[in-house]
């Protein structure tokens, strides 16, 4: 069921995912999966080509998130489903609208999307009053 | 191969160390700018004890990578979705017992065939106080 929009914020739009990311990203995240560092395997992948870290993405959105609310310690709760992959090039926006508030907690309806608007991440989360 | 026998009790707890290099780093990779990620003098103006780390950081959580898991055929794994619920954020300095557990597996078949599914929850705690529960759902492509 749809859920009354009670604000939209502006969207953040993200440079270019490069492949030097994907590299530094594996290195603090210490998730060395092949499939997004190392080409040759990722092209004989199911993939057929390298692929962003979920979790990039999923960083991209907190960090939106915390630039929204301002208080970083006020977001209780986080959660996101991956919905399509991110490639090396990609472009990814952030979106948020505040929905419903819960028992105190704002809840609000995030997504992230690429440069052909396709919805890469879609999640919620609940942020203190 | 999958078995539902994955399916157990939370882990001894793995101490974790959060180092403020490590934030740094961290944050440097997902492209963040706010200075309580960088800058001590900044974080401590804001009231916190040191640098504060992202909400996502618990991922570099990494040192004890269980059996079921490095087993995994990584050609047909897919992340499928994560979630934090904080109730204390982490800060630099803070040792962080770290336990995990999957409490779910289970099957569905869609247009691509069979998938599998695991559920894991991972919680860290300070001091026996719950601070974070991470979880994270794996879907393995081809199944069983």
């Amino acid at each position: 069921m749809e859920q009354e929009v009670k604000a939209t914020f502006e969207k953040l739009t993200k440079p270019p995912i490069t492949r030097m990311q994907l590299v530094k990203y594996a290195g603090a995240s210490g998730d060395f999966n092949p499939i997004h560092t190392d080409e040759e395997f990722a092209l004989n992948s199911p993939m057929k080509g390298l692929i962003a870290h979920g979790m990039l993405s999923m960083g991209f959105l907190t960090q939106y998130v915390e630039k929204l609310v301002g208080d970083p310690l006020k977001i209780k709760e986080i959660t996101v489903q991956f919905r399509s992959i991110v490639r090396p090039s990609d472009v990814i926006s952030l979106e948020a609208k505040e929905v419903v508030s819960i028992n105190n907690l704002q809840k609000l309806e995030l997504h992230a999307k690429n440069q052909h608007e396709s919805i890469v991440l879609k999640g919620e989360a609940f942020i203190d009053k | 191969m999958i078995e539902r026998s994955i399916i157990g009790v939370e882990s001894k707890p793995v101490t974790y160390e959060i180092e403020k290099g490590a934030i740094k780093k961290f944050a440097k990779a997902i492209g963040e700018d706010n200075p309580i990620y960088f800058n001590e003098d900044v974080a401590i103006e804001k009231g916190y004890p040191s640098l504060l780390a992202p909400i996502t950081f618990p991922t570099t959580f990494r040192e004890d990578v269980p059996d079921w898991f490095s087993k995994l055929d990584k050609n047909k794994l897919l992340h499928g979705e994560q979630s934090y619920t904080y109730h204390k954020r982490l800060f630099a300095g803070d040792k962080v017992d770290v336990t995990e557990a999957v409490t779910d597996v289970y099957e569905k078949s869609g247009s691509n065939g069979l998938l599998t599914f695991i559920i894991r929850v991972r919680k860290g705690y300070k001091e026996e106080a719950l601070l974070f529960t991470e979880q994270s759902t794996f879907i393995i492509r081809g199944g069983k």
